[in-house]
């Protein structure tokens, strides 16, 4: 936004360049990090115009939010758009998981087998920093989700802790945990209304959503049933919990973001057809069912011989609408909003696997850092 | 809104050059600029875009009349007898067409689309550029963009260090 005010009335030119605002606001702001770090190289003035805060929130901001696969120790992003769909942004000496992601930032675990537990790390791919949560080691807490908060503006982390270690003295309940603080989280109470299987939060609306999950496993003899659970709302703002009304869905369902509106997709039993909806008057509560997708599984199954019933999938928007992406063994594929087979390809990765994080790259600088005990950059685990 | 019952509603469009072009009021408002005065009251008669020359400012009426969203009491029967899909990949076939021209032609449409705030418009004008940005070592970059290196080959290696990864 308000570009044009930056651009201003310049007039147009004749010799095949750009004016230097249009080259910045329009052109180095698209870039993906790895090619704006290296286009720092060519111009001192593009050194220092993104180098500013402005433009790498502005940055930030342009950048697509994509799912993050991973593979191995690889951290990969799926983008249908770019050249290479697959694209790896990381390559670490040691293989993580992805916990939690916000605003490029991401929380990786680790389960440490001297100690018995897992260690939690946070990172931002983009600036190579990776810093160990030393604090949250050995406490048994689990993570639910990370937000900003907003008055403050520090990054936070959600943790729960739903079981006695050693010590009981720690209340059972939920923590708050400020990334860079050196005090212990912080307990902010416990609601039974709350006490449900928490699957990935959503973040839209300055609030953490979560769909309550039952895991229905294919060999279970528990029916799927239709019924209307309350969506559990953190609002980051205020730390505390709430219910939200949800529409009458199948347990096989979960929360999803789409151009910040808050949707639901429910699959079926036999996992051919999708229902979608979305919250557009995110107040209102009131759920429009957007569509139902059957998947076109025979013509999958027809293209990859490595296509199984092991397969999950997420909905990414494109163009404001959504596209479903399924993965299965070395198979992606898009199926639009009609249920046809749009794109798939053989990305021949052996260990890859889709999880249900998005990550928006960003640059912009974070203090935290700093204050976290052996934070590091662009050294181990990168390489 | 005095015209509205002579059906739609015209605005006049004036390039630095003189020419004079009249378009439908809702194909003008594709850009955000141009609304944004509309919505102010500030375009009574004429709007005149100061910086755009009519050459390109032709060629920007185009895409936009051709993206204006059709909708409405006579938008309504074409959308009846086209799928959204159809008019999609209509849409992306001609988009493809229309970017097909030099390289100045391109950085003046990208300006214009950035003046004028056309979000569809500078996505596609953009990307061949933000592509060759991305896939070109910095001195065919520099070439691509008439721009000269003003660095002190300490400097740069300075620079490379820093971010080595992003050299790899």
């Amino acid at each position: 936004m308000a570009k044009a005010a930056r651009a201003g009335a310049v007039p147009l030119r004749h010799d095949g360049s750009l004016p230097e605002e249009i080259v910045v606001w329009e052109i180095l702001v698209r870039l993906d990090p790895k090619s704006l770090l290296r286009c720092r190289a060519v111009h001192r003035t593009w050194h220092h115009a993104t180098s500013t805060r402005a433009f790498l929130l502005a940055h930030h901001a342009h950048q697509p939010a994509l799912p993050i696969a991973s593979d191995e120790e690889y951290i990969l992003t799926v983008d249908r758009l770019a050249t290479a769909q697959l694209h790896t942004i990381a390559h670490l000496d040691k293989a993580f998981n992805p916990e939690a992601s916000c605003d490029g930032l991401l929380v990786l675990s680790r389960y440490n087998n001297m100690t018995d537990t897992i260690d939690f790390s946070v990172c931002n791919l983009a600036t190579r920093q990776f810093a160990p949560l030393q604090q949250l080691h050995e406490l048994g807490l689990r993570l639910l989700g990370m937000y900003s908060h907003q008055p403050t503006g520090e990054y936070r982390l959600l943790l729960e802790r739903d079981s006695y270690n050693e010590t009981t003295e720690d209340q059972l309940g939920y923590y708050v945990f400020a990334l860079g603080s050196h005090q212990s989280p912080r307990y902010i109470g416990w609601q039974e209304s709350t006490s449900q299987c928490f699957s990935l939060p959503v973040l839209v609306c300055d609030s953490l959503h979560w769909y309550p999950v039952y895991y229905v496993s294919e060999s279970s003899y528990v029916p799927l049933q239709s019924e209307s659970k309350a969506i559990i709302v953190f609002d980051t703002i205020a730390e505390s919990f709430r219910p939200m009304r949800a529409p009458i869905v199948s347990t096989n369902s979960y929360a999803f973001e789409m151009d910040g509106t808050l949707g639901i997709y429910s699959r079926n039993y036999a996992k051919t057809t999708i229902d979608i909806w979305v919250l557009h008057n995110y107040k209102s509560e009131v759920w429009n069912f957007k569509y139902r997708i059957k998947l076109p599984v025979a013509e999958i199954r027809g293209k990859f011989e490595t296509f199984d019933d092991l397969w999950n999938m997420e909905v990414v928007s494109a163009d404001g609408d959504v596209l479903l992406l399924v993965s299965s063994g070395r198979c992606l594929s898009y199926i639009d909003n009609d249920g046809k087979l749009i794109d798939s390809f053989d990305h021949g990765r052996k260990y890859f696997f889709l999880s249900k994080y998005r990550l928006k790259q960003s640059l912009v600088e974070h203090t935290f850092f700093q204050a976290l005990e052996s934070s590091v950059v662009n050294t181990s685990p990168f390489i | 809104m005095a015209t509205r019952e002579a059906g739609k509603k015209m605005i006049m469009l004036k390039s630095p050059d003189g020419m004079e072009f009249e378009v439908e009021e809702a194909v003008a408002m594709e850009s955000q600029t141009i609304r944004k005065m509309i919505e102010d009251d500030c375009a009574d008669t004429a709007i005149l875009i100061p910086n755009i020359n009519s050459k390109i400012l032709s060629r920007v009426i185009e895409y936009c009349n051709k993206h204006v969203p059709t909708t409405g009491a006579t938008g309504a029967a074409a959308s009846d007898t086209v799928a959204p899909a159809a008019l999609a990949e209509d849409l992306k076939i001609w988009d493809a067409e229309f970017i097909k021209v030099n390289r100045a032609t391109r950085f003046n449409l990208i300006q214009a689309a950035s003046y004028l705030n056309i979000k569809g418009l500078l996505d596609l004008t953009s990307q061949t550029t933000i592509d060759t940005i991305s896939d070109n070592s910095l001195e065919e970059i520099r070439s691509f963009l008439s721009t000269k290196n003003d660095y002190l080959p300490e400097e740069e290696q300075t620079i490379r260090r820093e971010n080595q990864w992003a050299f790899q």
